[in-house]
């Protein structure tokens, strides 16, 4: 068990987050009033929210790597 | 988002909607799946400190060993030390129990040979039967030095052979001793870098614990929060294809 399946979840969540980031943004040219903005400044706070778990998800990979380093010393 | 909007096509909404659905199944479930890859995570983490733990233990119980034949062998070296120092003591003893002996040999074999002068030159029977007798008790005695003078000497030989024998053998001990020696140093400096590495392991541990934890935590409250803001968008969304498409269907 490594930082690679936190690292898996991670690149896995980030692609729905754009996903949707580009779907909503796809629809831009044809949705051109206000209700758009209020949808894009959602999806917007959506992605916000999004860099707590990234940015603690890292901070997880950077944790378990060194739990690893250490266990993998020989003497 | 509940008004109906006019600068919207059916297709936009329809687009918008496919994406707010598909990032809640995406997003659905995710942090039940973070919460079972952090308690694996825990559960490997905890079995590394445990082996660092036992490696210490391993390397301690090594060193209680080492400790403890190197004191069986300072005994030994103590033994055979004294052993040969006992034999040394008892050799000169031995050579000037020897020397005595040769000069009472010496000795007795004058007296024989005295006597035996005095036998040739006697014709008198009660004489000649005295003298005999003085000779048999003196080659009786001669024979006895004789005997313990070659027991002593074999002594002597015994006990050279024995302390040339010990002496191979305090030098092997000795030097089995120095090889327990360097091992021991070489332990206890293997030793101190396994419980330099069980502390950090610990440390690193639980900063990856409470990290994770932190992760869980905002893995949950995105799923929630997200999941109820594109729910709300995507029941907005509904709501605009229904009244456009109720426009479109209307008669003109």
């Amino acid at each position: 068990m490594s930082s690679g399946e936190i690292r898996k979840e991670l690149d896995q969540f980030q692609r729905s987050v754009k996903k949707l980031s580009a779907g909503v943004g796809k629809a831009s040219n044809l949705w051109q009033d206000n209700k758009y903005q209020e949808l894009s400044s959602s999806v917007s706070a959506v992605a916000n929210m999004s860099r707590d778990v990234i940015l603690s998800g890292e901070q997880c990979c950077s944790s378990i790597d060194k739990v690893d380093k250490i266990a993998s010393e020989n003497y | 988002m509940g008004d109906f909007m006019a600068d919207v096509s059916v297709e936009a909404l329809q687009i918008v909607k496919q994406s707010l659905n598909d990032f809640r199944t995406d997003i659905s479930g995710m942090a039940g799946r973070v919460q079972n890859t952090s308690d694996q995570l825990v559960q490997s983490g905890l079995s590394k400190v445990s082996k660092a733990q036992s490696d210490v233990a391993e390397s301690e119980n090594k060193i209680n060993k080492l400790n403890q034949k190197i004191e069986t062998l300072e005994n030994k070296i103590s033994q055979i030390s004294a052993e040969i120092h006992g034999l040394e003591n008892s050799i000169p003893q031995l050579k000037q129990r020897i020397q005595t002996l040769k000069q009472q040999i010496s000795y007795l074999e004058g007296q024989i040979s005295a006597l035996r002068a005095e036998l040739s030159s006697t014709d008198d029977e009660d004489q000649r039967s005295q003298i005999q007798a003085q000779i048999d008790s003196l080659e009786n005695q001669k024979s006895q030095a004789q005997y313990e003078c070659n027991d002593t000497e074999s002594k002597v030989d015994n006990s050279e052979k024995k302390i040339s024998t010990l002496r191979q053998d305090l030098s092997a001990t000795k030097s089995e001793k120095s090889s327990c020696e360097a091992e021991l140093s070489s332990e206890k400096n293997r030793c101190n870098n396994l419980k330099n590495k069980l502390e950090r392991l610990k440390t690193a541990f639980k900063k990856m614990e409470s990290d994770l934890q932190n992760y869980v935590s905002a893995m949950k409250r995105f799923e929630s929060s997200s999941t109820s803001e594109t729910q709300k968008s995507s029941s907005a969304v509904d709501q605009c294809i229904s009244s456009i498409e109720g426009y479109l269907s209307s008669p003109l």
